[in-house]
This record gives structure tokens, C-alpha cells and sequence, in this order.
């Protein structure tokens, strides 16, 4: 048979797999072993299954994942989130709609030391929504702006998307996470404006909270100086050259680590407990990884994305509106596959496309994140929706869905503005050494 | 039946956890190696030598063995939206499927990482600066499949008797 009907028969069977449930991760480790081994031999079908796995494991330039993974569970863990909350609340609170307003510079904050929408949104969520409660806020509005505001975390480095795009396309990391600065900081506004927006709409939606003199918000403001320290020692030593991703992940989390043990916030459970939960999510994208890598390989036989990348590279349309089909049809698989799934199943084969179209392989990488985040917060698979169901049970799952709108609209308007504007991705990574 | 079935989910439980402490050795040794190799490079121009092999290693160390635990806690991505909205007992059998499947990839990882040992092992490979040999790392690699394998058999076994019992009610 034909190495491209194979190909898509093996795609089809991959969507059946994801469809009935079994883990992504395995599933294309399966389809990847199975149409191999077809288009190739059993014998080195099997050969290649054993060595995938145990390259993809034992590999260096994947290392930068766990630290950066447990940089965010120790900056969990040692309170930093509370505390900027807490600094946050203390300059926006009195203002209309200034607990929400607080929530979204607190998730920015919280991003710039950890990777992860679900740890962002969590952190947050669980100081914020108790608040928001207090004061009345609309359980839509609320919780749709926080689950919103978590999306922050993959966006602003460190993240674990930019992480395994990095990884992916041989793509300079230390690039990569100064690239999501500048946009990160665009989507911090216009969430703050989207907030604005929604409570001169409507103003009972967001009543204003305690006001504070002067001085306790200037007092507040230490409250963000172990995050700004912990951010520019990591990304800053991304920026200069200092180190490399692995060393920077590991040092932060060495700083997240004594950050806590100073504040008198970690002991030996939570400890343990942090860097158990670093481990698990690290093997969930570890295996993930290892998957792609042999459905990648299989793909790479059936010489699938370079066909895809000509025959796309032909079309009679603009490179910009192919980008917009591209970016159509990540936001449509993101509502119903988790981000880091997408991101490492496709980018193997939408990157030639990419390339053969002319686009900067590191701007392409921030449209990725900025379409993940969309990804995390829409019906039904929005990660982030859930988690903040798991913090306030009580609220359905439609109200939720319902509040994360006017905020996706945000970052679409994010998305736009980058494509109109490219060098607003790449003008700090063109600093960098 | 249903006795014999939770003991055992139990007992794999537990073997499954036991081995997910060597993957926090694993995980806690690659942080340690990175922090040393960084500071040693940084402050005192003195690398670690050998710290790119090592983490690679301990990665080995870290990840194979939570695998299994990571499973059980469901926190392996599923596409679960669709399954869910099923009837009970359509949903266990297709479960059982897919978790066959599963099961039958993970005797290959296991057989194969086994042989890929032994290769490595004849051949003599080690890492260039830290002299660790490979093969060590490819049997923890099978060991760490065992679980996982038990983890899926369980799932097989448990959703069969869904399937069973549901169609006898």
C-alpha cells in the first residue's frame, strides 16, 4: 500500500483510540509501532519502540522539563502565589471589579515562575474566589476570569509549552521564553481592559472590595519581590547566555526551594509531597513525548508532513490566511485534546508547513501557546474550567464555560495583534545571546 | 471474583507506589546533579564531570518508575468527553479494549527494552565521561513495565466483569 494511505489510515485509527479513552501518550506509541512496523518490518518495528522510549528518557535537552515542572510545584508549595495575591489585592482591591483586576496581575506574576495554566489557575483560584464570594462577585464572571487568567502561565516564561516546542523544533528555548514576554504582558492588559469592560456593563457584577491607604499599598509591593528576584535570576540567565534550560529550570527551582524554607512555609511533607507531584507530571509529559516521537517516526516514513507542507505551500491563498486556517484548526482540536497533546502530535507536522511558508519559527511558537491557552479554557476539554470546578464545586460547569467568553475574545484579539505584528514576539529574542 | 479482583488491585497499588519512591530518588538526584554541576560551573569554574549524562540517567531513573502510579491516578491525558457520555456497560467494554491494547504495548516495551539490555550490555556501552554503563538503565526500563502491565491487565479483568455482570442484571 501506499506510505501516505497509510499514513492516514493510521491517523484514523489514532482518532479512534484517543476516542475510546485509551491515554494519548500510548496511543501513538501504538499507531507509531504498529504503521512502522508495516511500512518498514515488524523486526524493526519493535527495535524501534524500545529505543524511542529510552532515548526520549534518558534525554538531556528534555531534562529542562522536570526542573522547570518542579520549579512550579516548590513555588506552590512555598506560598509564593499567596503572597502575591495577597500584594495584588491589597493595590486593586478597592477598585470596581479590582478583585478580578488583582487575580489577573496576580496569574501574570505566578506565571512568570511557573510553566502551567492548571497550577497557575489553582494558585490563584483558590485565594481569589473566596474573595470574590465575600464581595459578591457574579459566579460567572469570577470564575470565568480566573480560569482565564491561569492561561497566563504557558504564555509568560517559564512554560512548558514553549518547553516542548523548543524541544520539538530544535528552537532556542532561552528565545522561545523571552518571545512570550512582550505578548504576555499584551494579554495581562487586555484581560485587565476585557475586566473593565464587563463591570462598566454591568456593575453589580463586580463590586468594589476594602480600600487601602498608600503606604499598605506600597507595604504590598514586597510582596512581589521574591517573583521578580526568582524570574529575572531564571530568565534573565536564559536572556544573557548564562545558562542553559536545564540549569535555569534547576536553579529556580533551588530558588523556589529556599524561598519556602526562609518564609518557614515548606516542611518535610510538603516537601515530599511537591516534588511527588512534580514527578507525576513530568512522566505525563515524558511519555507523551516518547509517543509522539515513535507516531513521529511513522509519520516521517509515511512522508506525510512534507507532502502536507507542498501541497499547502501551492495553495492559491496568502501565507497569512493559511495561517489563519492553521490557527482555526488548533483552536477547534483544542477544545477537545489537551494542549500539550495537540501541540506535540501536530507541530512534527504542521512545522515543515510553517517553515515552507516563510513564517519565523519562534513567532509561530507564541501563536502555538496563544492557541493552547484558548484551548485550556474552551468546551468541553478546557483544563482550566475544571480546575477551577475542583476548587468551587458548587458552581456548574456551564456557568464557568459561560464567564470564560468575553476572555477568549481577549485572547483572540492577543492572536490578531501578533499576526498584524510579528516583531512584537521577536524583538526581545533578537536581544538575547 | 470481585474479592480476589481488589486484593489484587491492592497489592499492585502498593508495588506501584513502592517503585514511584525510586523515581523520586530519581527526579531528586537529577536536581541535586544539575544544581552542583551549575554551581560548580558558575561560582568555582568547575563543571560537574559528566553531569549531562548523569541527569540523562536520572531521568531514566526518574520517570520509568512512575509511570504505573501516574497511571493508576489517572493522570496519563485521556480524551474523555466522548467515552463518558456511553451507556455503563458499552463504556466497560470499550474500556476493555482499549486497555488490551494498552496491555499488549507494554509487553513489547518490556520485551523489547529486556533484549535492548542485553545489546547494550554485549556491546559494552557506557557514557563517555561518566563511564555509567547503558544497559542498567534499559532493564529498569522493562522492570518498570511490569506494573504498568498489571496496572492494564486489572483494567481488562475489572471492565470485563462490568461487561459480564451488567449483561446478566
Amino acid at each position: 500500500m501506499d506510505p501516505v494511505n497509510v499514513g492516514i489510515i493510521g491517523i484514523v485509527l489514532l482518532v479512534f483510540l484517543f476516542l475510546i479513552k485509551m491515554p494519548v501518550a500510548f496511543s501513538m506509541a501504538f499507531v507509531g509501532f504498529l504503521g512502522f512496523s508495516y511500512l518498514s518490518s515488524f523486526h524493526a518495528g519493535l527495535k524501534l519502540l524500545a529505543r524511542d522510549f529510552f532515548e526520549q528518557f534518558s534525554n538531556f535537552p528534555l531534562s529542562a522539563i522536570p526542573m522547570f515542572i518542579l520549579m512550579g510545584s516548590f513555588a506552590f508549595a512555598s506560598g509564593i502565589g499567596k503572597r502575591l495575591y495577597d500584594a495584588a489585592y491589597t493595590i486593586l482591591g478597592g477598585l470596581r471589579g479590582g478583585l478580578s483586576m488583582a487575580t489577573v496581575v496576580a496569574c501574570g506574576f505566578f506565571a512568570a515562575i511557573c510553566g502551567s495554566t492548571a497550577a497557575t489557575a489553582t494558585t490563584i483560584g483558590k485565594m481569589a474566589l473566596p474573595e470574590m464570594k465575600r464581595y459578591n462577585y457574579d459566579e460567572t464572571f469570577a470564575t470565568g476570569c480566573i480560569a482565564s487568567a491561569g492561561t497566563l502561565g504557558i504564555l509568560i516564561p517559564p512554560s512548558t509549552i514553549f518547553l516542548v516546542y523548543g524541544i520539538l523544533t530544535e528552537q532556542s528555548i532561552g528565545k522561545l521564553f523571552v518571545a512570550g514576554i512582550i505578548p504576555g504582558i499584551i494579554l495581562t492588559f487586555l484581560f485587565i481592559l476585557t475586566v473593565s469592560l464587563l463591570c462598566w456593563r454591568n456593575p453589580n457584577c463586580a463590586p468594589a472590595g476594602a480600600s487601602t491607604n498608600f503606604k499598605a499599598k506600597g507595604k504590598a509591593l514586597i510582596g512581589i519581590f521574591e517573583a521578580l528576584l526568582l524570574f529575572g535570576l531564571v530568565i534573565g540567565g536564559l536572556f544573557f547566555g548564562w545558562f542553559t534550560p536545564t540549569q535555569a529550570g534547576g536553579i529556580g527551582a533551588a530558588g523556589a526551594l529556599a524561598i519556602g524554607l526562609v518564609r518557614r512555609e515548606l516542611n518535610w511533607k510538603i516537601f515530599i509531597e511537591s516534588t511527588r507531584d512534580g514527578l507525576r507530571t513530568s512522566c505525563m509529559v515524558l511519555c507523551v513525548i516518547a509517543g509522539a516521537t515513535v507516531f513521529g517516526h511513522f509519520m516521517a516514513v509515511s512522508t506525510i508532513p512534507f507532502i502536507l507542507a507542498d501541497w499547502v505551500g501551492g495553495l492559491p491563498l496568502p501565507p497569512m490566511a493559511i495561517m489563519g486556517l492553521i490557527v482555526l484548526i488548533y483552536l477547534i482540536g483544542g477544545c477537545f485534546m489537551d494542549a500539550m497533546a495537540l501541540v506535540v502530535l501536530t507541530v512534527p507536522v504542521i512545522y515543515p508547513v510553517i517553515i515552507r511558508l516563510g513564517f519565523d519559527p519562534i513567532w509561530f511558537g507564541v501563536i502555538i501557546v496563544l492557541v493552547s491557552e484558548m484551548g485550556v479554557i474552551t468546551p468541553p476539554v478546557g483544563v482550566n474550567v475544571y480546575v477551577i470546578k475542583g476548587i468551587a464545586p458548587e458552581i456548574p460547569l456551564e456557568k464557568i464555560f459561560k464567564g470564560i467568553f468575553p476572555f477568549l475574545v481577549a485572547i483572540i484579539i492577543n492572536t490578531g495583534i501578533l499576526m498584524a505584528f510579528p516583531k512584537l514576539a521577536l524583538i526581545l529574542p533578537g536581544l538575547t545571546k | 471474583m470481585e474479592k480476589w479482583l481488589n486484593k489484587m488491585d491492592q497489592h499492585i497499588r502498593s508495588f506501584s507506589h513502592s517503585i514511584e519512591w525510586i523515581g523520586m530518588i530519581g527526579i531528586l538526584l537529577m536536581f541535586l546533579v544539575n544544581f552542583v554541576d551549575v554551581v560548580g560551573a558558575k561560582l568555582f569554574l568547575k563543571p560537574l564531570p559528566g553531569a549531562t549524562e548523569i541527569i540523562g540517567f536520572s531521568q531514566i531513573l526518574a520517570i520509568a518508575p512512575a509511570i504505573a502510579f501516574t497511571l493508576i491516578l489517572g493522570r496519563h491525558i485521556r480524551v474523555e468527553f466522548i467515552l463518558d457520555r456511553f451507556p455503563k456497560r458499552i463504556r466497560a467494554a470499550i474500556t476493555s479494549i482499549s486497555s488490551f491494547l494498552s496491555l499488549i504495548l507494554f509487553v513489547l516495551i518490556l520485551w523489547q527494552s529486556y533484549l535492548y539490555g542485553i545489546s547494550l550490555r554485549k556491546a559494552g556501552e557506557i557514557g563517555s565521561t561518566s563511564h555509567i554503563p547503558f544497559y542498567p538503565f534499559a532493564y529498569l526500563i522493562a522492570f518498570c513495565c511490569l506494573p504498568v502491565c498489571l496496572v492494564f491487565l486489572m483494567e481488562v479483568l475489572k471492565s470485563l466483569k462490568e461487561v459480564f455482570e451488567n449483561g446478566s442484571s
